[in-house]
């Protein structure tokens, strides 16, 4: 009998599994169903097919030659070798850990090797150590849209939390310190604000329903994993505002991971990391999965990557995971249709 | 008589609450008790920063960077077999080789 390794075997069945996967998918949501969400497959506007490219979660310490630079320039180097190349990156957050101007700083110079232009938003790692400033220096707005080949992009800061620090006499370096942990109990659920949330539906107002969306933000825009916040709190909102569209693309970074969920317009889709893969929440979800494999501990590039989004003249997408090491099962390899 | 009946029933209730403080009664003094909690809550504090400080490690990673919620460590599957390790080892053995050898270490 033909030896099958452990991998090729979770391989195999998540194949199997897709069948079952994709009718799961495309059948109407609950939300559909009501009529609240699914807006009926209209003609969108034409856009004239291209290709972009995302990195995330790079993590990057004050440290110098650490591995995660490495990581990062790989992700560079990486896009800057695709053929052809795409026409801009987005960057989904968390440059750096600690927020320090080092980190981001060194962030930059390596994202500036990128052969196209780039755009950003911030992740809670960048954040809390002085409220954004030294990003905010780097890397400009922390919410921006702009129209390119037909596609309306939009990105978010959807880390904001509630002051948690000023009541409890933390400093800036405590306060960070709470952020950076992922199980933060005191910190509390994140979110874009109401301001960015007037922002949004302005920005959108004389956007028509049929044109094609491309929405980005740090955190994925539905209840995945509160806990770790895996979550945006103010998502519904944000998603009632672009219901009006045909169809919309939401990319998300922070779960350093392979998901996939569609909500009624929305099909939403998170990232590989450049630093550390996260293993899927240790509870039961009954959410629709494509799942990466688990990962390999001796292996540091296992469950990292950068991407590639292919949007078609019809504004389909196939989001690509380009893995650093071999986690991906055949299914998600493919491509993931958006 | 349902007076009777009443005052049995608060007779009885008034045992029981009585007897119940006599079981419950701490056996340290205030200031052991104090002293137990202080300790406890000292090692929850110094467990709490070993996994989150990254100090363990060289490279500025912890523990809970990986792990949140101590999620993927799987400690009922141990000792076993792991690849990284090259032998069966133990839950012990695993969290030295990440943080010597593994995420946790500059290689």
């Amino acid at each position: 009998m033909e030896k099958i390794s452990r991998r090729q075997f979770l391989g195999m069945s998540t194949t199997m599994a897709a069948g079952t996967l994709f009718t799961g998918t495309f059948a109407p949501t609950a939300t559909s169903f009501f009529g609240l969400g699914g807006v009926a497959e209209a003609a969108t506007k034409k856009v004239s097919p291209f290709t972009f490219a995302i990195l995330t979660d790079a993590h990057l310490y004050d440290i110098a030659d650490h591995k995660f630079d490495a990581f990062l320039a790989k992700g560079v180097a990486d896009i800057n070798a695709m053929n052809p190349l795409p026409d801009f990156v987005l960057y989904a957050g968390d440059i750096g850990q600690s927020g320090k101007d080092s980190e981001l700083k060194k962030g930059k110079s390596i994202l500036d090797k990128l052969k196209m232009k780039y755009t950003v938003i911030p992740g809670e790692h960048d954040w809390y150590l002085d409220m954004g400033k030294a990003w905010r220096g780097y890397f400009g707005d922390d919410h921006w849209s702009f129209d390119h080949k037909g596609v309306h992009f939009i990105g978010m800061n959807s880390i904001l939390v509630p002051d948690f620090w000023t009541m409890a006499g933390l400093t800036p370096l405590e306060r960070m310190g709470r952020m950076e942990e992922l199980e933060c109990h005191k910190c509390g659920a994140w979110g874009v604000g109401s301001q960015q949330l007037e922002w949004l539906a302005k920005d959108v107002k004389n956007v028509s329903p049929d044109t094609p969306v491309v929405v980005l933000t740090h955190s994925p825009l539905w209840d995945y994993y509160p806990r770790w916040n895996f979550q945006t709190s103010d998502a519904p909102e944000i998603r009632s505002i672009l219901r009006k569209f045909d169809k919309v693309i939401a990319i998300h970074g922070h779960v350093h991971q392979v998901i996939y969920n569609k909500l009624g317009n929305i099909s939403s889709a998170g990232l590989l990391s450049t630093s550390w893969p996260w293993p899927y929440p240790p509870v039961e979800l009954p959410y629709p999965t494509i799942k990466m494999n688990r990962v390999d501990p001796g292996n540091f590039e296992d469950g990292l990557g950068s991407h590639a989004v292919a949007l078609s003249q019809d504004f389909d997408g196939i989001l690509n995971y380009r893995e650093f090491a071999h986690l991906l099962p055949d299914n998600v390899r493919r491509g993931l249709k958006l | 008589m349902k007076l009777a009946k009443y005052s049995l029933i608060v007779g009885v209730a008034a045992t029981a609450v009585l007897a119940g403080v006599a079981q419950a009664k701490d056996p340290r003094t205030a200031a052991q008790a104090d002293d137990e909690w202080n300790y406890l809550m000292a090692a929850v504090e110094k467990g709490d920063g070993l996994w989150h400080n990254g100090k363990l490690g060289s490279n500025g990673l912890a523990c809970g960077n990986c792990h949140p919620d101590g999620s993927a460590t799987n400690p009922h599957t141990w000792p076993k077999y792991q690849t990284n390790l090259g032998k069966v080892g133990t839950l012990r053995d695993m969290i030295n080789w990440c943080i010597t050898v593994g995420r946790g270490s500059c290689v």
